[in-house]
């Protein structure tokens, strides 16, 4: 037997992250960990079968032995509600069989929730259902700074509640540094009030949520031109250049860090790029550019990529891209960095406090297995 | 001598690649170094040759008998890296590399290139090139260049980016009988670059007047170290290609360098004392003025000419281009007056009407050019029945033997003043076909003449300024990842050297602004504090003049409203409170960090108008006092700051205080790569000025 924790939250609130970042520090202070995602969400399928890309991360990243479909026994895929809803019953089934196999040889297992709490509640199995068939206690995550967050997590709290869940703390994930202040001046006390423990309160880092350039060149399938070795730059924010080189300058500093997009034939304005820290030039029309402005784009070590759609198709195929952590050797930083985070800004200790509870009261006697 | 005198006057030269058949580049070379009479010893150098145009050839550099200075390499590129090498081993003291297939063909030839400096790195050699035209020196005498017959002798140095325009104009020359002292093509500038022939061509006593055709300068700090010193020695006159957005594209494709902008290109020449050309003919009119006449003691012309038209003509220029025309004094006037016709004009112009022969010029000259008011001459002919224009020209070239006053001819026409023309321009007298470009080159003249009576300036150090403090905000900003500062960080970074800047608070609740607000005292402003948020005024994010905590209570709450409305994406940090302050004349002071010169420091009429009227000044940092004297002088605002309808002036101590410290803090923090104030409300004198709105982006690294 192993002890469960259900980390779930809203869309994008950065749960894989923390989920990564707690399996590091529960591996560092010496437990057997289990990674477990009862729900999964995948557009792909592999073998006929739909796969979640997260679990695929979880399990090379993180070195797990059981197979796909014991991390993940449920994989949803866009449409979902007819494939299940003639046997809701099994689902719960499935799900606890499946952690029974997997949390065998374990200390603790970190349960990562599906997209959004509400998930398969229409099936009556959500999560504040699993927390209940689990026994485990919900650690929920919102993302932001808005005020709205925290009528957010006071509604979660009634619907986790409602359902049988309970409840252990909240996480405020990705928040301006210059609003780390004010939430926790003004959020906190206002989640006490209402019953709600802070698990913590953690700053934006832009390393983990800004994707790539080779994120870029994968979402548009782009050639590289100049600057393979340097695909590992993040790409900060989006510029689209037309302008004369002389008022480019001043513009393009301001968004230093930024993809530049442009024609091949502007050659100004990408030589004016390269000088002003761009993090990478998007070239679009296939309109190959001038020989001196690769010279110029390897020795600033900056790349240089070439697509055949216009700007504006280019753009709006970027506006959706983000940054992914993969098994791939330039997302090492950002493993390692998952665990920096959850290590100083988040309660971590409260879940192995509440595991070493609840192991004197699962084995009294404190026989170690 | 520079370590370059082996380029201009070594005693061996090997000819790599030298060739026994003609037409080929390496038997060119040999056979114009033989054509020239060069002194030194000619060393060709060919595996597959005994000898080439009766020189003993020699299969490596390295079985040369004796030391060799310089070595030209016409090989094909893949063959360079290896033969340079040699060269090193050898202890050559410099390489010319006519060879193309460099960097101007792509990213491998620019590995080869930068393969080829650390070899030369290695031993202590120096390289022009590769892709050159090669070097031409007349006094040496020395033709190691296309370039089949070598112009004469001459006083005039021209370094050109392009090689073909340099030939062209080598070929031009021949036909116009000017004279060169060396010509360079600087090629890929690998290596030396023309900031290095400057200070050569500095240093050649054979050169008067250096001449400098670019398309990028990559050096451009180090450009004006070397040029503000050089001019004070000679006049440094530069074409500078690539000034149109067109040809700036056009010179980037050919060169990958970045041409960056014409403005502070033109700041630069401008603040080094270099005399800026605007097209090949003008480059070469200049030369030939500068390399010829002395320079004018002041800015007054006497124009003595047969015509009225083209008379009238260059007195039009005259005062377009700041040329003054000579008041003559009395004595003049009243002696002109007794020898001239009675209907000719006295006045200067001076008008000897249509049937002046020679005499007739030759007096009214005389009396003009013992003028004390007159600086410099401008003689027009236009051939008329009764022109005697070979005489003439004759006695300009007299008169200009003196060397007191520059005089500069116009002879307007075809066939009929050919011959004068030829006979004045053999003597050393400039002379065009056209006025306007007389002046213009005698505008240059004047332009040179000022710069070296200027006493030179030297930049303002304040010492009252808090560094610490401004790097603290920096290192703040960096570690939130931006690069462009808040408005109260950036309020902050000028007040610490001392800016004034009204007193601002960023407060993140409704009561934390009203206790900020009683802090730094009613009337307030309140605007939001967002990065994304630029136009504050377009969203309503910004309410001015505040006076009670009800009122600021009010418009938090309206600007947040605002803001997530018209800008729902936009991240807030919060708002800031700053002291409302009386209306002042808008002005803007900023500076942006040219790549290639440096912090270019603005000065205008400022607020919403600026991109519009454009009535701005520029300097490079650091100022003296002296620049922004002059940049304050240069605009339309300043007459506005003198007062204009019975107005008290404007405080502009003060702004000249402000231009300095903005000029200061550009050069202290190199991070800070664009700062603007805009508006900086000037008040009345001994009242001062404030910076309301800041803005500051620093670059990443």
């Amino acid at each position: 037997m192993a002890y469960p924790i259900i980390i779930c939250g809203t869309e994008f609130s950065g749960k894989t992250a923390i989920c990564l970042g707690l399996f590091q520090k529960f591996q560092e202070i010496g437990l057997r960990v289990g990674y477990f995602k009862p729900i999964g969400f995948g557009l792909k399928t592999v073998e006929g079968r739909l796969i979640d890309p997260d679990t695929i991360l979880m399990k090379e990243v993180m070195s797990l032995e059981e197979p796909l479909e014991i991390i993940t026994p449920i994989v949803l895929g866009r449409w979902y509600l007819e494939l299940l809803s003639d046997e809701p019953q099994r689902l719960v089934q499935k799900i606890t069989e499946a952690y029974g196999e997997l949390s065998k040889e374990k200390d603790l297992v970190i349960v990562e929730g599906p997209p959004r709490p509400e998930v398969l509640t229409c099936l009556q199995c959500d999560i504040p259902r699993l927390s209940g068939e689990l026994g485990a206690k919900i650690v929920f995550i919102v993302k932001g700074s808005g005020d709205e967050i925290v009528e957010e997590i006071v509604l979660y709290k009634t619907f986790i509640e409602g359902g049988g869940g309970d409840l252990m703390g909240t996480i405020v994930n990705f928040v301006p540094r210059q609003l780390i202040e004010r939430v926790k001046g003004i959020f906190l006390p206002a989640l006490e009030r209402c019953g709600i423990v802070s698990m913590g309160v953690v700053p934006d880092r832009k390393e983990l949520s800004l994707p790539s350039v080779e994120d870029i060149v994968r979402e548009l399938n782009a050639e590289v031109l100049a600057g393979r070795e340097h695909l590992d730059r993040l790409v900060e924010g989006y510029l689209v250049g037309a302008m004369t080189p002389e008022s480019a300058l001043n513009w393009l500093r301001r968004g230093a860090g930024s993809a530049l997009i442009t024609g091949g034939d502007r050659t100004d304005l990408i030589l004016t790029a390269l000088e002003a820290d761009m993090s990478v030039v998007v070239l679009t029309g296939n309109l190959y550019p001038a020989l001196g402005v690769l010279t110029r784009a390897e020795e600033k070590g900056i790349p240089i990529l070439l697509v055949p759609q216009d700007t504006y198709t280019t753009v709006r195929q970027l506006e959706g891209v983000s940054g992914r952590i993969t098994s791939s050797p330039s997302s090492l930083k950002k493993i390692r960095l998952t665990r920096d985070i959850v290590g100083e800004y988040v309660d971590w200790k409260r879940i192995v406090d509440d595991y070493i509870e609840w192991r004197h009261r699962e084995k009294p006697h404190g026989s170690p297995q | 001598m520079s370590d370059l005198s082996a380029i201009f006057r070594p005693g061996t030269v090997a000819v790599i690649g030298a060739s026994r058949s003609p037409g080929k580049v390496g038997h060119i070379l040999v056979r114009n170094m033989i054509d020239a009479g060069f002194p030194g010893k000619i060393y060709p150098v060919n595996p597959n040759a005994k000898e080439i145009l009766g020189l003993k050839c020699f299969g490596d550099v390295r079985d040369i008998p004796d030391e060799v200075d310089l070595a030209v390499i016409a090989i094909p590129a893949p063959l360079v890296l290896e033969v340079v090498r040699a060269c090193g081993e050898k202890g050559v003291k410099v390489l010319i590399v006519i060879s193309a297939g460099f960097k101007e063909t792509g990213v491998a030839g620019a590995a080869l290139e930068r393969q080829l400096l650390v070899v030369c790195r290695k031993y202590g050699m120096r390289m022009q090139g590769p892709n050159c035209l090669g070097v031409i020196n007349t006094n040496t005498p020395l033709n190691l260049s296309f370039a089949s017959s070598m112009p004469k002798r001459g006083s005039i140095g021209f370094i050109s980016q392009s090689g073909a325009l340099g030939t062209a104009v080598l070929d031009w020359v021949l036909k116009e009988d000017i004279g060169f002292a060396s010509f360079v093509s600087l090629g890929n500038k690998a290596d030396l670059d023309e900031i290095d022939f400057i200070e050569a061509m500095a240093e050649d006593q054979e050169v008067r007047v250096i001449l400098l055709y670019v398309e990028s300068i990559e050096e451009g700090k180090r450009f004006v170290q070397v040029a503000r010193e050089v001019t004070r020695k000679k006049p440094l006159i530069v074409l500078k290609g690539g000034t149109s957005s067109a040809g700036a594209r056009a010179a980037g494709s050919h060169t990958g360098a970045m041409v960056g902008s014409f403005t502070a290109y033109q700041t630069a020449f401008r603040q080094s004392g270099v005399i800026m050309a605007h097209s090949v003919e003008e480059l070469f009119g200049y030369a030939v003025a500068f390399s010829t006449q002395p320079l004018p003691r002041g800015d007054s012309v006497a124009i003595v000419t047969n015509a009225g038209g083209p008379g009238i003509l260059a007195t039009d220029m005259c005062e377009n281009l700041g040329v003054g025309l000579a008041r003559l004094s009395e004595e003049t006037l009243r002696r002109l007056g007794g020898k001239l016709p009675p209907s000719s004009s006295v006045h200067n112009p001076i008008d000897l009407l249509g049937d002046a022969r020679a005499d007739r010029y030759r007096m009214a000259m005389e009396e003009v050019f013992g003028d004390p008011s007159v600086n410099s001459l401008l003689i027009i002919l236009t051939p008329q029945a009764m022109t005697e224009s070979l005489e003439t020209a004759k006695i300009i070239v007299e008169l200009s033997q003196r060397r007191d006053k520059p005089i500069l001819a116009v002879f307007m026409g075809g066939e009929s003043v050919e011959e004068a023309s030829k006979y004045l321009i053999d003597k050393g007298v400039p002379c065009f076909d056209f006025p306007e470009k007389a002046v213009r080159a005698l505008s240059a003249l004047i332009q040179y003449s000022r710069f070296l009576e200027r006493p030179e300036s030297r930049p303002e150090v304040l010492y009252d300024v808090d560094k610490s403090a401004v790097h603290e905000i920096f290192e703040s900003v960096r570690s939130d990842k931006r690069v462009v500062l808040l408005p109260h960080e950036a309020a902050n970074v000028a007040r610490a050297y001392g800016i004034h800047v009204p007193l601002v608070k960023v407060a993140t609740r409704i009561e934390d602004a009203v206790r900020s607000a009683e802090e730094i005292g009613y009337p307030v402003v309140l605007k939001v504090v967002s990065p994304e948020i630029l136009h504050k005024t377009d969203v309503g994010a910004i309410v001015l003049d505040l006076r009670s905590p009800e009122e600021v209570r009010g418009a938090y709450g309206s600007i947040l409203s605002r803001v997530s409305r018209y800008m729902p994406r936009a991240h807030i940090y919060g708002v800031l409170v700053s002291k409302m302050v009386p209306q002042g004349k808008e002005l803007i002071i900023g500076f942006s960090r040219d790549i290639q010169f440096g912090p270019l420091v603005m000065f205008g009429l400022g607020g919403i108008y600026v991109n519009f009227l454009r009535d701005v000044s520029f300097r490079l940092a650091p100022l003296s006092l002296e620049d922004a004297r002059e940049m304050v002088r240069e605009t339309k605002a300043y007459t506005l700051l003198k007062g204009v309808r019975g107005e008290r002036p404007s405080d502009i101590n003060a702004l000249l205080n402000t231009l300095l410290r903005v000029s200061q803090l550009a050069t202290d923090f190199p991070e800070i790569v664009e700062m603007d104030i805009n508006p900086l409300f000037a008040y009345e004198e001994g009242k001062g000025c404030i910076a309301i709105d800041v803005k500051i982006t620093l670059s990443r690294s």
